[in-house]
């Protein structure tokens, strides 16, 4: 199974949203990290043929998605970033109307959708409406929808905003599960998200694939380049203007441990420290450098 | 089947869409009431007191007095009547002179029979009328109907002077209408204007229900989901259009009976066997008594307004702004009301738009009154025709464009 996507553009107007943007997606949990405005929405809606690309192909399994048309959406989940729905609708006759477009057979969809909520905790409040919902219950709404026709490709686009930590610990084994013979593409700031359950991640920077890799392979290309240190409390202002910082805890006897990033150790007893994921996230994209 | 009630369910559990559905059949009971309540005559009591009687009691009182003239309209009738009115206004001096208790008695009943005489013996050169006193009965008895035909020439040289074919046209289409023409009198032209007047309140009703049946998912992004599921394209547009339409349908029609069934047991069922002429002009063109003008009033009512409501779904299709498709489709509704003020009833632009037939002055009973012709070249059509053909053409394609602007929407 194959989702390839070649020489991919997109403009609108003067903004160059994607470019020149080629992918081979296979089965597992493919993660796509980027900045604001980096163009992973306008990727994902064009993966889920829902915006046309200026130039470029999608194709699954040598087959043009666009040629593919309903064959294709037949495989096919897609959670938006902003998960919208008809203000009236309950839980229940929500599920039931997104499983009747995605011709899931009616004796299946009752069952498939107490599945799905039981899964993702909803089945209390199968009955109200999404609109009364909290902002984390509405997106497992949103998850749910997507997954209720077993789709082949699935494609969340921060599915994870608004989930509380137990939720999104719950969703990352549901996801790791569910992943097996699909591909998933999963879009999220919340880099721990997909740290742990992504096969490969794709990085996006202005609107181009700047990398993509296993988490090992992304993060030993920041080798030597993450350290920890402690600091005197009265030197951390300085610290934080002149080194780019990921974390600090305060220590007993007014110190502050920090992590930064450097090609080099800036600070006297600096030690080398195990490269992550988010460390990777900030070389990439320095705090409060969104891309708009 | 599935999709198409799934669709029908969202449409009606929407609050907002049950509550316009709800008012629109309320409406219906209310504009059947009102030319009801409009009715009112005095009747002289047997010790000299008026009594006012209002609405139903009028109703009755009047159908009482009308029986007597009620029937086939035949020149001998149209004569006798004629020659009967004379006498008693030649009594007395004026209509106005005579005493009530007769006047209801001997004269109400014949005034709807001898109504369009004057308007038939009117000046040629002005068209000015002539008064029923100086009507000749014999020469009414002998050309009655060849005089109406003469007088509906006059009117067309008068008005179509330069549209020869416009002249033809009419002349023969009322050749064709039924003669004797009928008369059972008691219902109201008020109650033809409220039935007109209450489908332009669904058409108004059935606009804001469909301008957010598209554009609202787009500007919440629900359509985002939809569009990549297996049938969120063409079905679900074409589904979402059906039940649309079907609803309205549905609304309309139930809408109508409860109106016009009011009305009808209201004013009297026979009065529906009445021929247009006898309610309007006598050289109108129709050739249909009231019954069928009611049918063809909420054909052509029903015509219009799923043409408008085509135009509204193709622009809800095409705008990311629900409140911007109302507004347009508003706007387009009401056009050929302002239009038919500003350039009067034989303009295009005010009979070729989707709802053109619903309106004001540009409705289509009106237009079927009128004697409103549009020319191209050297053919001319009559508007109410014009009007149909219209709708029925735009109707179609506006919903495949709704359909094409749904497909090809983008998701930004």
């Amino acid at each position: 199974m194959e989702l390839k996507i070649d020489h991919l553009n997109k403009q609108f107007k003067d903004k160059r949203a994607v470019h020149n943007v080629s992918l081979s997606l296979t089965e597992g949990v493919w993660g796509l990290l980027g900045a604001n405005g980096a163009g992973k929405t306008t990727l994902m809606r064009m993966i889920a043929d829902i915006l046309t690309p200026d130039s470029g192909t999608i194709s699954y399994n040598g087959t043009n998605i666009r040629k593919m048309g309903g064959a294709y959406r037949n495989l096919f989940g897609f959670l938006p970033q902003d998960f919208g729905y008809s203000r009236d609708f309950t839980v229940k006759d929500y599920l039931e109307y997104v499983a009747a477009l995605k011709d899931v057979p009616a004796g299946e969809t009752g069952k498939k959708i107490d599945y799905l909520l039981d899964v993702l905790t909803l089945s209390d409040v199968k009955r109200k409406k999404i609109a009364k919902l909290s902002g984390g219950m509405k997106r497992r709404v949103g998850i749910a929808q997507a997954m209720l026709n077993d789709p082949k490709i699935l494609v969340m686009d921060e599915p994870t905003a608004g989930l509380d930590p137990g939720e999104r610990v719950r969703f990352r084994n549901f996801i790791s599960e569910f992943s097996h013979d699909r591909i998933v593409l999963i879009s999220t700031h919340i880099v721990s998200d997909i740290e742990y359950i992504a096969a490969r991640n794709i990085i996006m920077k202005a609107g181009e694939v700047v990398d993509v890799g296993t988490t090992d392979e992304l993060v030993r290309k920041i080798e030597r380049t993450v350290w920890n240190c402690t600091v005197p409390e009265k030197d951390l202002i300085r610290c934080e203007e002149k080194l780019r910082m990921i974390n600090q805890r305060s220590e007993d006897n007014r110190r502050v441990s920090i992590r930064y990033l450097s090609e080099t150790p800036e600070l006297e007893g600096s030690v080398p420290a195990e490269p992550r994921l988010e460390d990777l996230y900030l070389w990439y994209f320095p705090q409060g450098n969104t891309e708009l | 089947m599935r999709l198409f009630c799934l669709e029908w369910k969202r449409m009606i559990k929407s609050r907002r869409t049950f509550v316009l559905l709800v008012v629109a059949l309320l409406m219906s009971v209310v504009m059947a009431f009102l030319p009801v309540s409009f009715e009112s005559i005095n009747r002289s009591e047997e010790n000299g007191s008026v009594t006012e009687l209002n609405g139903l009691s009028a109703i009755w009182f009047k159908k009482g007095c009308y029986q007597k003239t009620a029937g086939e309209i035949t020149p001998q009738k149209m004569a006798d009547v004629l020659r009967t009115y004379q006498y008693y206004v030649g009594e007395y001096g004026s209509v106005d002179d005579i005493p009530l208790d007769i006047y209801i008695e001997k004269v109400m009943a014949l005034r709807p029979v001898i109504k369009g005489l004057s308007e038939i013996y009117a000046d040629p050169k002005t068209g000015i009328g002539t008064d029923l006193m100086e009507i000749d009965p014999d020469e009414v008895e002998q050309h009655f109907y060849e005089q109406c035909a003469s007088h509906l020439e006059d009117v067309m040289d008068l008005e179509q002077k330069e549209h020869p074919a416009a002249g033809q046209y009419a002349v023969k289409k009322y050749a064709g209408a039924d003669r004797p023409f009928r008369l059972y009198s008691g219902i109201s032209r008020d109650a033809f204007d409220y039935t007109t007047l209450y489908i332009l309140l669904l058409a108004v009703l059935c606009t804001a229900i469909a301008a957010p049946v598209f554009a609202n998912e787009y500007q919440n992004g629900s359509d985002a989901i939809l569009r990549c599921t297996k049938y969120g394209r063409t079905r679900l547009a074409v589904t979402r259009i059906l039940t649309v339409c079907s609803i309205f349908i549905v609304v309309f029609l139930t809408g109508m009976a409860v109106h016009l069934s009011i009305l009808n047991a209201a004013f009297g069922r026979e009065c529906l066997d009445t021929s247009f002429q006898m309610l309007f002009s006598i050289i109108n063109l129709p050739d249909m008594n009231l019954r069928q003008l009611q049918i063809v009033l909420v054909s052509a009512g029903l015509l219009s307004m799923l043409s408008g409501t085509g135009c509204t779904l193709f622009l809800s299709a095409k705008c990311k702004e629900p409140l911007t498709v109302l507004l347009v489709s508003m706007v387009i509704l009401f056009l050929p009301i302002f239009a038919c003020s500003a350039l009067g009833g034989s303009s295009w632009i005010s009979t070729i738009l989707p709802s053109s037939g619903i309106g004001l002055q540009n409705n289509f009973l009106y237009q079927l009154c009128n004697f409103n012709f549009l020319h191209l070249g050297g053919q001319s059509f009559w508007t109410p025709y014009v009007i149909l053909v219209s709708a029925a053409v735009e109707m179609p394609v506006f919903l495949v464009l709704a359909v094409i602007s749904y497909c090809r929407h983008q998701t930004v």
